[in-house]
């Protein structure tokens, strides 16, 4: 059973490192944090308050996935980037990104975005 | 003899490290000669002995060692100094040698400059001049245009501690006064370049590259090599790695600026220089203690590790073969080392991670400019791919890190530095290549979000059509300006199939619109990755012979009556001119800013078909250099007719790049249009060349 007074996230992203530091993270502050290989079924993340995508997927495009999901889902999604380019943000946004986050991920940040997002 | 062979041993880096370790040797059996270069009998034996070892290791792997690597010439030559006898032909033998052992001819020229000296009568005495001559020509190389060669450039360090060693055999050289005045007096240059070069940076790495900063650190480290101050050059490196890393991560605070600035200013001071003055860099590439004790961590690492070693074992397999594939799995391998940076990072270990983002750099600038990975790339992944075993991860040194990742940024293309020149792709202010991908990324809101059925030219959407289009045009330039082909080639059809919907009662296409809408995202969002953008197959082909078929059934109508039916007209006539030619060409037809009741439809069609004609004999002469200029293959034609004063006046803009015309010119023309054209005259506007028509009353 969710505990209604943590958020339900889900991080959608094929490196192992990268999935297992960032549940981690949203784990330190204090959410349920599912890590979930690329995905493409909507129906899946439904029940999660909050989806985290990471744009650098081995065989897909983060964007393309991001406006996939956008098309079906309503609840927030977070674009994690980690190329440093700006046009992330602008793109990410268009594709239908509530945020997009930038690595190194700091907590305060991620902390932000979750209490923007899940209010 | 250290060096054995044996068919077990696994080629690349094995093979690799054995010529390295063979080639050293080889050096310092040439500086152990007897001053004559005369070898005794047992140095010889291990000279053979050496030289077949070499060989052996040469032809191990196929293709490994490049045709023109000197060590091929160097083989060849060493047998010489085994058979020839005269001490006249040893000494040349030797002296060629040292000219090939560094793949560099510093040593042999070195060499030659105090031979120089010797043959000048003064071969014993080292005197002063002999001393700081060679140095200050040791300086100059160091300093010097060479260096700038990428392989020397990477190399520069060794180059120079061999230099010291090459300066030592002949005693003295390097102690003279005037030597040391000229070290230091190079010393505190570099370090003032140094400083202006930091406190002028934009603090990004491509700013850092291009200004200097990483070759001025890179030859700081050579300085203090030449030098034998080993201890100072590692501090110049770690300096070295953390000025990258700031520049990575978009600069330090303004404190930490300031801090920087005084830790480069302190270089400068003689004796003020503490290389442990850098704590933060103490361990920064060892494995971490979060690592060791995180086995979660560690097996997922493993995994990833494992995975980018994958795939650039298939980047360098097709790229040794020459496979169609190297190119997808190039892109590929970008992604993954942009993503394995922060991998690493997660994982603790910061230097490899450094070392991965300034690699990740360096190659997504060559797919920004379009220029193929030079071979020098393709040796430093093959040595990375050796660092990224988990085990050997955990034992590599930070100094391999910050080695491999100076050779990789001396590798950052040169071409990118002249990368900004001025592009045109809005209406007005020319804007910058390089900001090209910031502007379409930002101005593409519309389009990103468009669907054609439910956004088509209705009264309630037609602002939002006037600015999909306007986003389509705007992005047809983008692309030309960065050379994405076939973004540019589908934005275009889709301008020419709203055109054509915008002039004719045409039923709207809606399925193929959607499609070419949902292929142009896709190719989009890859090209937002820095991905090779593919159109969907067979779709280029279908919006090509819809818009044939279409045309035709608007054949050029000879009176049209109306302003609609004037449009209408004048697209028909575009479209067959163009067709005709095979000179890709568009009309864009500007809303009427007068009641069109009193226009002259007639007379208009006349004079813009004369024009448009005419015009397209310049334009077909500048059609071959519009890539090269960053503009879209098609050629715009604009027309715009107002009413001013009460007569009515056409201006007819294209962007062919042809300059205005000469007054004979514009007589010759004005001679073809008919008499109710009262004036003609021409101007550059905006990168435009605009034709403007006055009309008789």
């Amino acid at each position: 059973m969710k505990d209604r007074n943590r958020w339900a996230v889900a991080v959608v992203c094929d490196s192992p490192v990268l999935s297992l530091q960032l549940c981690r993270q949203l784990t330190r502050l204090d959410c349920y944090c599912t890590a979930i290989k690329a995905e493409t079924d909507p129906a899946r993340l439904q029940d999660f308050d909050l989806v985290f995508i990471e744009l650098m997927l081995l065989h897909q495009n983060g964007f393309a996935l991001m406006r996939l999901l956008r098309t079906r889902l309503a609840l927030p999604l977070v674009l994690v980037t980690g190329t440093g380019r700006h046009t992330d943000h602008d793109w990410g946004k268009a594709a239908g990104a509530t945020a997009v986050l930038e690595r190194p991920l700091a907590d305060d940040a991620v902390a932000q975005v979750l209490s923007c997002c899940c209010q | 003899m250290l060096l054995s062979v044996t068919q077990d041993a696994q080629p690349g880096c094995v093979v690799h490290a054995g010529l390295w370790a063979g080639k050293r040797q080889l050096y310092a059996w040439l500086v152990d000669l007897p001053a004559d270069g005369i070898p005794d009998a047992l140095q010889s034996a291990a000279l053979a002995k050496l030289l077949d070892t070499l060989r052996i290791l040469a032809n191990w792997v196929p293709g490994l060692l490049p045709a023109n690597d000197p060590l091929w010439r160097l083989l060849k030559v060493g047998r010489g100094l085994l058979i020839h006898t005269d001490a006249v032909t040893r000494h040349k033998l030797l002296t060629f040698c040292f000219s090939q052992i560094e793949d560099e001819d510093l040593a042999g020229h070195v060499l030659s400059v105090v031979g120089q000296h010797q043959e000048r009568g003064n071969p014993d005495s080292r005197s002063e001049s002999v001393g700081s001559s060679v140095v200050e020509t040791a300086l100059a190389f160091i300093l010097g245009t060479d260096l700038s060669l990428p392989l020397a450039w990477a190399r520069g360090p060794s180059v120079c501690r061999d230099l010291a060693v090459t300066l030592q055999y002949f005693p003295g050289s390097l102690s003279t006064a005037s030597a040391e005045a000229a070290i230091a007096n190079c010393w505190g240059n570099r370090v003032e370049a140094l400083a202006a070069c930091l406190a002028d940076s934009s603090w990004t790495l491509a700013a850092w590259c291009s200004n200097g900063g990483v070759r001025i650190c890179h030859q700081l480290a050579a300085l203090a090599e030449f030098d034998s101050n080993p201890a100072l050059a590692r501090y110049c490196r770690k300096l070295s790695a953390l000025l990258v890393h700031a520049h990575l991560q978009s600069g330090p605070d303004p404190h930490g600026k300031r801090q920087l600035l005084k830790l480069i200013c302190s270089l400068a001071q003689p004796g003020m220089v503490q290389p442990t003055a850098l704590p933060w860099l103490a361990n920064p590439g060892c494995l971490s203690d979060k690592l060791q004790a995180d086995e979660l961590l560690y097996s997922a690492l493993q995994q990833e590790v494992s995975c980018y070693r994958e795939s650039l074992d298939l980047f360098l397999d097709a790229r040794t073969d020459g496979r169609d594939t190297e190119k997808y799995h190039r892109q590929q391998l970008l992604q993954l080392t942009t993503r394995m940076r922060w991998v690493l990072l997660e994982a603790g270990l910061e230097c490899a991670s450094t070392c991965l983002a300034c690699c990740s750099e360096v190659m997504a600038r060559y797919w920004f400019c379009k220029i193929p990975w030079p071979d020098r790339i393709t040796v430093l992944l093959a040595t990375l791919r050796e660092y990224l075993l988990v085990d050997i991860l955990l034992h590599t040194d930070a100094d391999r890190w910050e080695s491999l990742q100076t050779q990789m940024l001396s590798l950052w293309p040169q071409q990118s530095y002249g990368a900004d020149i001025p592009v045109r792709i809005g209406p007005a202010t020319p804007t910058t290549l390089g900001q090209v991908p910031r502007l379409l990324s930002s101005s593409l809101q519309t389009l990103a979000m468009a669907e054609p059925q439910g956004f088509y030219m209705t009264d309630a959407d037609s602002q939002g059509a006037e600015q999909m289009l306007h986003e389509l045009a705007l992005l047809e330039r983008g692309a030309a300006a960065v050379e994405i082909r076939p973004v540019e080639r589908l934005c275009g059809q889709l301008l020419d199939m709203y055109g054509l919907l915008q002039v004719s009662d045409t039923t709207i296409p809606t399925a193929l619109l959607q499609r070419a809408h949902s292929s142009l995202l896709s190719m989009l969002d890859a090209a937002a990755l820095w991905q090779e953008p593919v159109q969907e197959t067979g779709l280029s082909q279908e919006i090509d012979a819809w818009l044939r078929e279409r045309w035709q059934q608007y054949p050029l109508a000879e009176h049209p009556v109306d302003w609609p039916g004037l449009c209408l007209a004048l697209q028909s006539f575009a479209a067959s001119l163009g067709g005709m030619l095979a000179l890709p060409l568009r009309l864009e037809i500007q809303t009427l800013s007068a009641p069109p009741q009193a226009l002259p439809g007639q007379v208009l069609l006349h004079i813009v078909q004369v024009l448009i004609r005419t015009l397209c004999l310049d334009v077909g002469s500048h059609q071959a250099n519009r890539n090269g200029r960053h503009l879209p293959v098609v050629t715009v034609f604009t027309l715009s007719v107002a009413l001013v004063d009460g007569h009515w006046c056409l201006e007819l803009g294209e962007d062919s790049g042809a300059a205005v015309p000469d007054t004979q010119e514009m007589s010759r023309l004005k001679l073809k249009l008919p008499d109710a054209a009262s004036r003609i005259s021409c101007r550059m506007e905006h990168g435009l060349r605009v034709f403007r028509v006055t009309f008789r009353q």
